[in-house]
């Protein structure tokens, strides 16, 4: 997806009442401003050359810790 | 023996070892400075002084009938306000924790503190549930900075890095996910240390990221920040993150210099061009640890976009019931952010834990070659309260979001830093000193030789 086709309105909107946050106009256009930043985070993350083929993921889990 | 309100933690011990100080009249100073001149600086939101003059008085007792007393006898502190303290509601900075019924007990490190000897006087400001670079707060008030009151003390540990240097307690505890310790020693002009990831027990206080949330102490010297962190050490089950490690203590090898360390400064995304305070800082570290080297730390833009990404999901998690059904309660400049985090793709999330961990694969390899790294803490010194642009490179950016720049990449993979302040500048300013994981000890070493030849140290704020 480029800038250019990303509404992030659009996207708030059939989002929020799936988690069942109500957002007014005045709050989505508040939130859209950090989706678009936390979506160029995002780009930067899909850029980087990590191997493909795997999904080592940084959290460990430890089976039978209380 | 002379103390005055900027005396080290480890003099005061002694003095109270000796006999030359009691708890009662050091706690009582302490208090009396935090009543004259806390309302122009706004660092607690607590103040515990029964309880402080209490504990005060036992260790003035242990001492009269002979019993061993701790390496922090009678040295006031103070916690985050995401400690939890008995008797208090761990508001972490927020006003819907104030609702929760008052913590039973002191949170672990605290704990270790006091039983080192060490005297709470009570919960610091901060910025709400953390998600903070600036210390504002729409709840309790912006906390300022003790060398210009009409500058940023930074945060999140905002009440930390002003109460520390304002001299109103010799330690202070905080947390850092993304720089929260590192941001207001910088802006503070104080020594903090965020340990390696997993290193000290976070049991007892209010989360904000699991994944990436460390706690760590501020001080006024590096003795008293490894005294600190020597003393809050050890394993502790109930918090699954801390690493089963055995203490590993500081103090002994602090002065042990740096002859055999291979020092070098962080360059590509840490370079100072257009920062003329940060560059002069990170200039003169170097010099002064004779780091000629200059080395790439790899992927460190990604590192830090994964932080981000990761921070915004779990922390919005977190709050999630409280977004749903009272999100006018929140600080409005968190609320927004958290709301964003909640609706974050989890593709995005399982794809920055995936290149955090690629990231610290590629950190390891560099530090086959290097041992400590010196970064500079901030781009620039605190700003003005109120302030939401700043000039870095010559364009005019938004504030928050770059105040983190340089620490973010390396809190995403729990490297354990010393942050130091350089002085010589009209407003303080720090630099990282940086270490493989397990390394407090060199980021502490190489803390210590910058503070010993003098490019380094706490500088009196005119209060």
């Amino acid at each position: 997806m480029t800038a250019q086709d990303f509404d992030a309105d659009a996207y708030i909107r059939q989002v929020a009442p799936l988690l069942g946050l109500e957002l007014d106009a005045e709050r989505r256009a508040a939130v859209a401003a950090f989706l678009e930043i936390a979506r160029g985070m995002a780009e930067r993350l899909e850029a980087a050359p990590v191997p493909a083929g795997c999904l080592d993921l940084a959290p460990v889990f430890l089976p039978g810790g209380e | 023996m002379e103390l005055d309100a900027y005396a080290p933690a480890w003099r005061i011990a002694a003095a109270v070892a000796a006999g030359e100080a009691s708890a009662r009249e050091i706690t009582l100073a302490a208090l009396e400075r935090m009543a004259a001149l806390d309302p122009h600086i706004n660092a607690f939101t607590d103040v515990t002084a029964a309880r402080a003059l209490a504990d005060a008085d036992r260790v003035d007792a242990d001492r009269a009938a002979g019993r061993p007393l701790g390496p922090l006898a009678g040295v006031p502190y103070a916690v985050k306000n995401l400690f939890d303290i008995a008797g208090l509601p761990t508001r972490a900075g927020s006003r819907i924790n104030r609702e929760l019924p008052p913590a039973a007990a002191d949170g672990a490190l605290p704990q270790r503190l006091s039983a080192a000897g060490a005297v709470l006087l009570g919960g610091l400001n901060m910025g709400e549930y953390a998600y903070d670079f600036t210390g504002e707060n729409a709840h309790d008030g912006a906390c300022r900075n003790p060398h210009d009151t009409t500058r940023m003390a930074g945060g999140s540990s905002s009440g930390s890095g002003a109460a520390t240097a304002a001299g109103f307690v010799a330690l202070a505890l905080g947390s850092d996910t993304n720089g929260s310790i590192r941001v207001p020693s910088s802006f503070c002009g104080v020594f903090g240390l965020k340990p390696t990831y997993g290193r000290l027990t976070r049991h007892g206080s209010f989360p904000f990221c699991d994944s990436l949330d460390h706690l760590g102490p501020f001080a006024r010297s590096v003795p008293d920040l490894a005294i600190a962190y020597d003393a809050m050490q050890g394993p502790d089950p109930r918090d699954r993150a801390c690493a089963a490690r055995p203490v590993s203590p500081a103090l002994p090898g602090l002065e042990d210099g740096i002859a055999g360390l291979r020092i070098a400064v962080a360059g590509g995304w840490f370079a100072t061009d257009g920062m003329p305070e940060a560059a002069a800082a990170v200039a003169a570290a170097a010099a002064a640890l004779g780091a000629e080297r200059e080395v790439e730390i790899p992927e460190a833009e990604a590192g830090r976009a994964a932080a981000f990404i990761i921070t915004n999901v779990e922390s919005a998690r977190l709050h999630m019931a409280n977004l749903r059904t009272r999100s006018g309660d929140f600080d409005p400049d968190t609320r927004d952010r958290f709301l964003a985090g909640a609706l974050l793709p989890a593709a995005w999330y399982a794809r920055a834990q995936q290149v955090r961990r690629w990231y610290h694969d590629a950190v390891m390899r560099l530090f086959r070659e290097v041992d400590v790294l010196i970064a500079p803490a901030t781009p620039f010194p605190a700003p003005r309260v109120g302030q939401k642009t700043v000039a870095i490179r010559g364009a005019e950016v938004l504030l928050r979001p770059n105040i983190g720049l340089f620490t973010q990449p390396v809190s995403a993979i729990g490297l354990p830093v010393c942050a130091v302040p350089v002085t010589g500048g009209a407003l303080p300013i720090g630099v990282q000193v940086i270490a493989a994981p397990w390394r407090e000890d060199l980021c502490l070493r190489a803390a210590r030789e910058l503070e010993a030849c003098g490019v380094a140290g706490f500088t009196r704020p005119l209060l």
